[in-house]
């Protein structure tokens, strides 16, 4: 690893990401909408309502803090394409 | 006298229509004509050597799954050939529908030609295993398959082919829970995601018509130009017609004498339509797909002009939420929603809220289930808005329904 890196990693092509969860694991826990609420909404029931389709570059950091909250790692980001 | 092997093809699967008790098992009221190994030799010859070349003819003749979702089956062999892992072909007789027979009277009728479709494909694709799924509760179904493995002289370790007993459950039919089962799991249907590692097992599950006319396109005999249907009306009856025949000609040669004002179409998560929009249409499912619409496995339910459609929804609705897999929650607890604000609609309990609310829910609960058994219960319940529009104002206004509310729907204890 060498500072020479760096500069490479910032011409790749950003693809796009998106956010996914398993409704199978999911248990309603309701981190995910404390730790980005701009995102991601509870249904009545108590369960996430995932944004469809790419996630904007501000929202990927405020989907990673959703996944990373997940108590039962229900939730995952996806290449798009 | 000398036997001349004739080949007499056929232009119908079934060997004749049959009335069916009214759910469950396509057992039929009177016997109908099975057909012995003898017979199916004689009039169709012995079932050929393949190999995988037969997908160029599957795909030529445009072979689609009969199951109900209509995939082509090249697709799922193109699928399963790229893959190097162990492979199970299933054919799949489980109607968990309660009102489907076609599948049932199929095999109960012409058991040879499921058999071989399924050691056809089995042999194509190079399969390791060969299983025929039935519903828990198909004890006829499985004693068909015996006899005829009796009369192939099959025992002990020559019989090829195993068969299995799926649960009695609304959701023991479906694909993915078939394969969840073979694999040793749960029958309980999964989401779909890529399998990426090529050696892992896999299954690809046939329904059983579609194997019958896979046994037809093998021996380059014609598939036939038909349709199989089950249709509810004062009996189940299971019927074949040819795909140009309109929904309207399958109720009058049915012997109905009075237009219904809506049909039911594909079962209890199928859709409702208005009996104008869909009594000239032709039973095809590319009319129908159309249309907007699908027979799905053949299912057709008219309902007559005094019923209470909005009664019978919440009949269906209720049954639905009763047959959730409970493994997600949109579904667990989606589903009771739905049917809460069905049966307050039923009852004349409540205003036009009930309907907001009840469009609200079927919004939160679409597309998010982990299995498509709540779209289902969404699909039906945007449907009988739809159709029933025009009715369900004097449940929510005060005015009293006046239709029939009872109207008895099998399989759904109500």
């Amino acid at each position: 690893m060498s500072a020479l890196d760096k500069p490479r990693r910032s011409l790749k092509r950003q693809s796009g990401q998106r956010l996914r969860v398993d409704p199978l694991v999911c248990d309603g826990i309701g981190q995910c909408a404390m730790a980005a609420s701009s995102i991601i909404h509870l249904d009545r029931w108590g369960y996430p309502v995932i944004p469809a389709g790419e996630l904007s570059p501000a929202d990927k950091g405020r989907a990673t803090r959703a996944v990373n909250a997940c108590p039962r790692q229900a939730l995952w980001l996806e290449a798009t394409d | 006298m000398t036997l001349t092997a004739t080949r007499v093809a056929t232009d119908t699967l079934l060997t004749g229509p049959v009335t069916l008790r009214p759910s469950g098992p396509a057992d039929s009221i009177a016997p109908s004509v099975r057909e012995s190994f003898d017979d199916h030799v004689l009039r169709f010859g012995r079932r050929p050597d393949v190999s995988a070349a037969l997908l160029a003819r599957i795909e030529h003749e445009g072979l689609l799954g009969h199951g109900g979702a209509f995939v082509p089956v090249g697709v799922k062999w193109r699928a399963a050939l790229l893959r190097k892992g162990p492979l199970t072909v299933v054919a799949n007789a489980a109607e968990s529908e309660p009102l489907a027979g076609k599948d049932g009277t199929l095999i109960r009728q012409r058991p040879h030609l499921v058999l071989d479709g399924l050691m056809i494909a089995a042999q194509a694709l190079g399969a390791d295993r060969a299983i025929i799924w039935l519903h828990g509760d198909d004890t006829t179904g499985r004693a068909m398959f015996e006899y005829a493995f009796r009369e192939r002289g099959w025992s002990g370790r020559e019989v090829p082919v195993e068969i299995i007993d799926g649960p009695v459950h609304y959701l023991a039919g479906e694909a993915q829970a078939i394969t969840r089962a073979t694999s040793g799991g749960p029958a309980l249907p999964f989401p779909r995601r890529a399998v990426t590692d090529p050696w892992a097992p896999q299954t690809i599950v046939h329904n059983v018509e579609t194997l019958a006319r896979l046994a037809l396109i093998a021996r380059e005999l014609p598939n036939p130009s038909t349709r199989l249907l089950t249709v509810l009306g004062s009996q189940r009856m299971v019927v074949e017609v040819g795909q140009s025949t309109t929904i309207e000609q399958v109720l009058i040669a049915l012997g109905w004498k009075v237009a219904p004002q809506a049909v039911l179409l594909g079962g209890y998560a199928g859709i409702w339509a208005k009996w104008d929009d869909v009594a000239r249409l032709e039973v095809a499912e590319k009319t129908m797909r159309a249309a907007k619409l699908t027979l799905g496995a053949g299912v057709m339910v008219p309902l007559a002009d005094d019923a209470c459609g909005v009664r019978v929804t919440a009949d269906l609705i209720s049954y639905l939420a009763s047959m959730s897999a409970r493994q997600c929650g949109p579904c667990l607890f989606g589903l009771p929603a739905l049917a809460e604000h069905w049966a307050k609609l039923a009852d004349e309990d409540g205003s036009y809220r009930v309907i907001d609310r009840l469009r609200a829910d079927i919004a939160a609960v679409e597309g998010r289930g982990a299995c498509r058994h709540p779209d289902g219960a969404t699909r039906l319940s945007t449907s009988a808005l739809q159709t029933f529009s025009a009715h369900l104002g004097s449940h929510v206004t005060g005015m009293r329904c006046r239709h029939r509310s009872h109207v008895a729907l099998p399989g759904t204890s109500q």
